[in-house]
């Protein structure tokens, strides 16, 4: 929220292709391993993180956002459905992005540890893949050709629960 | 198919961020066909714990493979799959300790088939180890002619599967609920870990009076017990749950006899007994606002037994009855009860209550069918409860009004009364009845007519207003007319003419309320407009 930002506390965090984001401590905070970097102080002005790209942190910065200044389902039992209706809303629309885009957003989520994001991230990919067949599934999920089973694997995993592939 | 050589990155995801994708998965079908992409999601499904087990993803989703179908051999096929399934996904665990939160399975009955009674033995087994905090265990008696649930006398020959013993030292469980077994046959002599268990629901489950006591007194903690469509209990009897808030209790075997609960924060009670009728013990239960009964007398046994219901309790505020009873044997002590619903079984969906509608004032409401007899034993009745104001009837009536009007005490004051009749024809006679029997303030109208025209409508309206002048001495009271149309607009009519010389369209509502007041005298009522300003 402007009116607060001007006060609060800023963290900047910088790309792997060197783009620096100045952000509010209290967004940096949904980062479980950015917290505990603050709270250990070994953070500096700048964090770098260097395995996440310019493109995936503006997202990851966005969500962040977001679910800072949306209020905590712990902190008061009875927050009105309204915000938590927002917030799903903003969550689909966030998801709606293509399927490289979340696997790097999944490993940025992993590694900054934002459990939240994680879990809409997973459950994105779950939705995708659902009731698709493997042919489909590999070309969704980008599996390398030199990946597969053996065909012979393959065959007999496919024969022991044939059931499953009609 | 050609594939891209973009990165996968996913594999490059620690394990337990796949089993979450998986976990959103939810159904063995995709399960396994995830198994199959590529090596490393064949080594993570294998490692994924299954949340669950359950037949009908199983029927839902295998299809006859031949036309014309086998149906018996088809059904076979697909039972056999859910238990070569279950079995290998267990065998991949039974060395390893399988963490899980909930765990469900939902199998059909094993058909006497020993290998099947092993296999769920097996499975329970590896998944009911330290951790598992909500589990079902649901048999499905499955009818081999469709594969779904059905009721057929000759399917509940099959030997009831009884839960393992390793149940009772499931210690993390918080949830349990078992459906169509029986309980470990241990139970009543091994220590019961259930200390931190607050749900407990049992469905087609064979139990005694000892069993209750003894599962009671095993779960320190728990919030809410169900039992639907359980026998074997004549005294349902539970002390000392310090956290027991929810108890339904439903037997349909006709042998319960006495329910006595002494738990201090109970603050609901329902009750399912369509044979017999269990006498309550409740007075203790000091926070108990909320009392649901349904049944009795059942609608095709013979009573045999007096009907009397009794009921004593100072903290019950809400108390709904579903039943044939007549409003004559019903005899209760509960001072403080504010709401008192009545709905006649056989007429059941006539009249569906609001949930968690608490009023302010002592209100009955009835829905159901209602006749001559009936209107003089609802007299009596408000006459035996001191205390209600308000009325509302959703009836259906065959009502002869000079069998009503053998009632000779003088009609019963209250402050509101709501009327859904079913059927124009009897509105008239009802209405009668109504005012013979009460003496309302206001009286609310559901215009619930279809074939509602403005001439029947104002009709209706005029008849109304008459006889609610009637009630009162000439000259002294006058009517407002209130109209909530459909789209929640209200209408204001000072008095029966402002309303009849509205435009017709104004007339339509959802709702007419006829409003009893004092014809007040200009002089007297400046009076009342200054003492009220000082």
């Amino acid at each position: 929220m402007s009116t607060s930002s001007s006060s609060s506390k800023k963290i900047v965090l910088k790309s792997a292709d060197n783009e620096t984001f100045e952000i509010d401590e209290i967004v940096a905070l949904e980062s479980q391993a950015i917290k505990n970097m603050i709270e250990d102080e070994c953070a500096d002005n700048v964090i770098p993180l260097g395995n996440i790209d310019s493109k995936t942190l503006s997202k990851i910065i966005e969500y962040c956002k977001k679910h800072a200044e949306s209020p905590k389902k712990d902190d008061n039992a009875d927050i009105d459905e309204k915000a938590v209706e927002d917030l799903k809303s903003f969550d689909a629309e966030f998801a709606k992005v293509d399927m490289p885009l979340i696997q790097d957003i999944l490993m940025a989520a992993n590694f900054l540890n934002i459990d939240n994001l994680i879990g809409l991230m997973c459950r994105t990919i779950a939705d995708r893949i659902k009731g698709k067949t493997p042919e489909e599934i590999r070309k969704i999920l980008n599996i390398n050709k030199n990946d597969l089973l053996s065909p012979e694997q393959e065959a007999k995993a496919r024969e022991e629960n044939s059931w499953a592939f009609d | 198919m050609e594939l891209e050589d973009a990165t996968d990155r996913i594999s490059q995801l620690p394990e337990f961020i796949i089993h979450h994708i998986l976990s959103y998965l939810d159904s063995p079908q995709q399960l396994v066909r995830m198994s199959v992409l590529s090596k490393y999601w064949f080594a993570v499904s294998v490692s994924f714990p299954a949340s669950g087990f359950n037949i009908a993803q199983f029927r839902d989703v295998i299809k006859p493979s031949s036309t014309p179908v086998n149906w018996d051999k088809h059904y076979r096929y697909v039972r056999d799959c859910f238990f070569k399934y279950v079995d290998d996904t267990t065998s991949r665990f039974c060395h390893q300790n399988v963490t899980v939160h909930t765990f469900k399975l939902i199998t059909p009955n094993q058909d006497r088939d020993p290998t099947q009674v092993d296999i769920i033995d097996r499975c329970l087994g590896v998944y009911l180890k330290e951790g598992v905090k909500v589990l079902v265990i649901k048999v499905k008696n499955m009818c081999l002619e469709c594969l779904h649930e059905n009721r057929c006398p000759e399917s509940l020959d099959f030997p009831m599967y009884r839960v393992p013993n390793t149940l009772l030292s499931t210690s993390s469980l918080t949830s349990l609920k078992i459906c169509r077994c029986e309980l470990p046959s241990s139970l009543m002599v091994d220590v019961v870990k259930f200390k931190s268990l607050k749900m407990l629901e049992l469905e087609y489950v064979p139990l005694h009076d000892e069993l209750i006591k003894r599962l009671t007194t095993s779960c320190p903690l728990l919030e809410k017990m169900i039992f639907k469509y359980c026998q074997g209990v004549k005294i349902f009897c539970v002390y000392g749950l310090e956290n027991l808030q929810e108890v339904k209790i439903g037997f349909d075997d006709g042998v319960l006899e006495v329910i006595d609960i002494d738990a201090p924060n109970l603050w609901h009670l329902s009750l399912v007994a369509w044979l017999g009728m269990p006498s309550m013990k409740v007075a203790s239960c000091k926070k108990l606002t909320k009392l649901s009964y349904f049944g009795h007398p059942s609608p095709t046994k013979e009573v045999e037994y007096p009907l009397n219901l009794e009921l004593s309790s100072h903290s019950v505020r809400t108390f709904e009855l579903c039943s044939d009873l007549d409003l004559g044997v019903i005899d209760f002590c509960a001072p403080n009860l504010l709401l008192f619903i009545l709905s006649s079984y056989c007429q059941k969906g006539l009249y569906s209550m609001k949930r968690g509608f608490v009023p302010s004032k002592a209100r009955m409401e009835f829905g159901g069918f209602v006749n001559s007899y009936w209107f003089q034993h609802l007299r009596q009745f408000l006459d035996k409860y001191i205390g209600f104001k308000e009325l509302k009837l959703h009836i259906r009536a065959h009502v002869n009004v000079k069998e009503v009007m053998a009632i000779h005490s003088p009609p019963y004051e209250l402050d509101h009364v709501e009327l859904y009749i079913e059927g124009l024809s009897v509105y008239e006679a009802v209405v009668d009845a109504v005012f013979w029997c009460c003496r309302p303030l206001s009286l609310t109208l559901e215009a619930n007519f279809t074939c509602t025209n403005t001439e029947e409508w104002s009709h209706i309206v005029k008849f109304t207003h008459e006889k609610l002048l009637l009630q009162e001495d000439e000259g002294k009271t006058n009517i407002r007319i209130l109209i909530y149309t459909s789209s929640k607009v209200k209408k204001h009519f000072s008095d029966l003419n402002s309303f009849l010389t509205a435009s017709p369209c104004d007339l339509q509502g959802e709702t007419i309320t006829f409003i009893k007041e004092e014809v007040v005298p200009i002089k007297k009522k400046r009076m009342i407009k200054q003492s009220k300003g000082l």
